[in-house]
């Protein structure tokens, strides 16, 4: 099985932590704040599409608000196979890094 | 609720490229969120800088990305097309060869064509300029001719209001042209009037082209002639000796007339140099009924023609309509349009022009049968495919994906048949410019627009040639083919076959008709001239020998070991004559004939290996020979009906005195020779020997030498050696006149070589398709072939069943291309 990558596993994470309020423009901000980098829209919006494609993530239009002047918003969730992938990395992080000590690195 | 301050349209646009995966617009919504957040905290700006960099961080990924995939995607289809076109090398191999060599061939026939149209078309007023030429009428002797009198073109200039300008040609003949250390004999000078830059477009480097040739002794000069005498330095007002005697001053330096342009002259001279009082009281400047000059008009637009012909007809016979009437004549001018000279000369019977249109038709159909070739193959092929297709869409390819392969494969075929074909015209390209006449690196000098016309038209019937196949089996249903033999479908191979016999119709109609015009071809140029033409030396004498001389100088050539006889003469077979009007004995004064005129010496006739049937040669011992004796040929007896020639008198207007009239004396009767040309009639010949004749162009400058066998080239290099010491280091300039003669045929060889290689050309694509078509069927039938065989028939006769259908084609196409014939 495909291990996830960092990207995808932080935007996972905020996509646990928002819970009902996961859609792109509150991840976006969480990611940044997370990881304390810049992040740009595309590299949230491109690992969330493959997120999705995976079987990782389930997305569902909202509905259409006046405030986006007709759009509606897109939300995500975590399915059951993202938080097996979820605890599968976190285990595989704890295991490579259980030994290392702070001397090592 | 408008929001004022949405993104904009392009900024969107560029989004939802960059951002593939999902259709609707909540990501738009998003980034308008966020647009809107940064605007309310940072101002317009800002926002409007965070919301480009996004968009380009994603975009330029995005694109490398695509680039990228694209990239494998395409040479992914690249290297599968070839391992396509090499897994069938032999039918690769005739499909890229057959359609190259086609393409190849009516490219350089393309170029021919074009080039043989554009002569004198450079012109900026090509369109108004005629050349004025009339049509005669004497004695019952219909004749066109492409020369015309002194007068015809002041007149034109003038008087005409419907004329621009109008002016008058006459060659300088060969003179000496010498500067400083440089001296050389050119032949290529004419006198022209001083309007003539307003009529032609020959751009000035030099110089003032209104005024360059106003006065007398001026010359205006080509570049290329500039650099042999002058050099790198300047020429303008130099002086240019000719003939030892004249002095011209270079008054202008022009650009190099093109190599298609009837008058290809390597310098103009002033007309008023010879407008000297002499001249301009004598009969070349005052005569309405001579021809030696050329005269050309540029007329207003939109002029009738028609008009001013008849007003020109009118002002002659003001001028000249007695002394016509006197003689018998008539006389019609006619305008030639400038355009039309080379293509379509006013005395041409079979004008060049018929040629560019056969070629062009041949051409087109070559290129036809070529790219039918081509589609029939690749289709023919690729439903054998059928089957390679059906199990790959079984297996799940995309539709599209098919597509797409087999155009890569048509269009790879495509191309690499351009580029063996631009191998082969380069490879063609010394041999058709000799055949042709046309120097073809020169027409291609500037290749690139040309062969990107080529290479676009062989990616379009590449692309064309996969079109059908592609669209056609990607839509197949794969079951249907699996099961059934392999995609055999009863329309397309009824249109083949209708292809393949439209091929065999062509070859065999080409076949039949090139036989035929080189069986023509052929027997003209073997036909006896009236003269012996091999072995036989031509010259010319430089500039104005001595006249005196001629005797001393052939005793001094006659002594060159390997040179049988010399002799000279005004002009030979082929190279044309001067004609005018003779009064035979037992004719009214009325009725004068036109006759060919020439002037040659004693040993002319003997040197040349012409015979005659009666009377006698020039000879020493009879000084009248000179003034008053004529020699005339067989048709000219013929046709004055006279049963007893010799001793008859010819009389002519005296040149120098209209009034009078000179006698000769006809003392021999000549075989008779074809003197202008093969075909054509023969006209009757006046041939004298007087050195003293007045009029330049009967000047006896040509020398013949006749070569006595063994080592010809020993023999010219004696010839050069003797040459240089009689005429204090002149370079002998020779050419044989088989050669010469011959040069008549020019045309008429490259008809034949063309049709030749045509018709072969035809022949192979006729076949490569017969060997496509058999193959196909071939494999078709495998299964019909098994059982047959397993039924017990021998290999003979499933032979004969597949010739049986062969010959019903080739037969049909032959029964169709009889009647054509």
């Amino acid at each position: 099985m495909k291990y996830l990558t960092r990207a995808e596993e932080l935007i996972l994470l905020a996509v646990v932590r928002l819970k009902e309020e996961a859609y792109c423009v509150p991840i976006y901000d969480l990611v940044q704040e997370m990881s304390e980098k810049e992040w740009t829209l595309g590299s949230i919006y491109n690992p969330l599409y493959r997120l999705e494609k995976n079987g990782f993530v389930k997305s569902y239009l909202g509905a259409p608000s006046a405030e986006r002047g007709g759009k509606s918003k897109r939300y995500y969730k975590v399915t059951k196979t993202g938080i097996k992938a979820l605890q599968e990395i976190r285990k595989l992080h704890e295991q490579s890094w259980d030994d290392i000590s702070e001397a090592l690195i | 609720m408008k929001n004022k301050n949405k993104i904009s349209k392009l900024a969107r646009y560029l989004i939802a490229l960059s951002l593939p995966g999902y259709s609707d617009d909540s990501v738009i919504g998003d980034y308008e969120e966020l647009y809107m957040r940064k605007l309310s905290a940072d101002g317009k700006l800002k926002a409007a800088a965070w919301l480009w960099l996004q968009i380009i961080k994603t975009l330029v990924p995005f694109i490398k990305h695509s680039i990228e995939w694209g990239g494998i995607m395409i040479y992914n289809y690249i290297k599968n097309g070839f391992r396509n076109i090499l897994k069938n090398k032999i039918y690769s191999f005739i499909n890229i060869t057959g359609f190259a060599v086609g393409i190849a061939s009516c490219f350089l026939i393309y170029v021919y064509i074009e080039a043989e149209l554009s002569v004198d078309a450079y012109h900026e007023k090509a369109d108004n300029i005629y050349r004025v030429t009339s049509w005669l009428n004497i004695g019952g002797n219909e004749f066109n001719g492409s020369a015309t009198n002194a007068l015809i073109a002041p007149a034109l200039r003038q008087d005409f209001p419907e004329v621009e300008t109008a002016i008058r040609f006459r060659r300088v003949g060969g003179a000496s042209v010498r500067y400083g250390d440089k001296e050389f004999n050119e032949y290529g000078i004419t006198y022209a009037d001083e309007t003539v830059f307003d009529i032609f477009t020959w751009p000035a480097i030099k110089g003032d082209l209104k005024t360059a040739l106003t006065k007398p002794n001026s010359i205006v000069i080509t570049e290329d002639f500039a650099q042999k005498y002058f050099g790198d330095d300047d020429p303008m007002g130099q002086t240019l000796v000719f003939n030892k005697s004249k002095n011209m001053i270079v008054t202008a330096v022009i650009e190099n007339i093109p190599f298609n342009s009837i008058l290809g002259y390597s310098a103009i001279c002033s007309f008023k140099t010879i407008e000297t009082p002499e001249n301009l009281s004598s009969l070349l400047f005052t005569d309405w009924t001579s021809h030696n000059f050329h005269s050309y008009v540029l007329v207003k637009d939109n002029t009738d023609l028609k008009a001013l012909e008849e007003k020109m007809d009118k002002l002659l016979y003001k001028n000249a309509g007695e002394s016509l009437e006197e003689s018998g004549s008539s006389k019609k001018y006619h305008l030639h349009p400038l355009r039309d000279m080379y293509l379509n000369p006013p005395a041409s019977a079979s004008p060049p022009i018929t040629y560019v249109y056969i070629f062009s038709a041949v051409t087109i159909v070559v290129l036809l049968m070529a790219c039918m070739n081509f589609i029939n193959l690749s289709t023919a092929r690729s439903i054998k495919r059928a089957r390679e297709v059906a199990v790959r869409k079984v297996l799940g390819a995309f539709k599209y994906r098919l597509i797409v392969q087999f155009m890569t494969e048509s269009i790879l075929t495509s191309v690499i048949a351009f580029l063996f074909s631009i191998g082969l015209i380069y490879l063609f390209m010394p041999g058709i410019s000799e055949i042709s006449g046309w120097n073809f690196f020169d027409l291609l000098s500037e290749p690139v627009v040309y062969f990107s016309g080529l290479f676009f038209f062989t990616l379009l019937i590449g692309i064309v040639s996969g079109f059908y196949p592609s669209l056609v089996l990607s839509s197949f249903q794969p079951a249907k083919i699996l099961r059934a033999n392999s995609g055999r479908s009863s329309s397309k191979s009824s249109l083949r076959s209708v292809l393949l016999v439209v091929q065999f119709t062509i070859s065999i109609a080409l076949i039949f008709s090139t036989s035929i015009i080189i069986r023509q071809i052929d027997y003209l140029k073997n036909k006896d001239a009236g003269f012996k033409k091999e072995q036989l030396l031509i010259s010319r004498l430089p500039s104005q020998t001595v006249r005196r001389s001629l005797d001393a100088l052939r005793n001094e050539l006659a002594t060159v070991p390997g040179v049988a006889s010399v002799s000279f003469s005004s002009t030979i077979p082929s190279w044309g004559l001067a004609s005018n009007s003779k009064l035979p004995e037992g004719y009214e004064e009325t009725q004068t004939l036109l006759m060919d005129e020439m002037n040659v010496d004693h040993y002319y006739i003997e040197t040349m290996g012409m015979e005659l049937v009666a009377g006698r040669n020039f000879s020493d011992e009879f000084p009248t020979d000179r003034h008053a004796s004529v020699i005339i040929n067989e048709t000219a007896a013929r046709k004055f009906g006279w049963k007893e020639p010799l001793g008859k008198i010819i009389r002519q207007r005296n040149p120098e005195n209209m009034d009078e009239f000179l006698s000769r004396k006809v003392i021999g009767v000549l075989k008779d020779v074809h003197q202008r040309s093969m075909t054509g009639e023969i006209q009757p010949l006046f041939m004298i020997s007087d050195p003293d004749f007045p009029f330049s162009f009967n000047d006896l400058r040509v020398v013949e030498m006749r070569l006595s066998g063994g080592d010809i080239q020993e023999t010219i290099e004696n010839i050069k050696v003797k040459w240089k010491s009689l005429f204090s280091g002149k370079e002998l300039n020779y050419s044989f006149m088989d050669e010469v003669f011959n040069r008549q045929f020019r045309r008429y060889e490259l008809s034949k070589q063309l049709l030749s290689y045509f018709t072969t050309l035809a022949i192979i694509i006729a076949c490569l398709g017969l060997v496509g078509m058999a193959s196909f069927l071939a494999e078709n039938r495998t299964k019909e072939i098994g059982i047959r065989k397993v039924m017990g028939a021998s290999v003979f006769s499933i032979l004969k069943i597949f010739i049986k259908d062969f010959l019903k084609w080739i037969l049909l196409a032959g029964l169709i291309a009889l009647p054509v014939e």
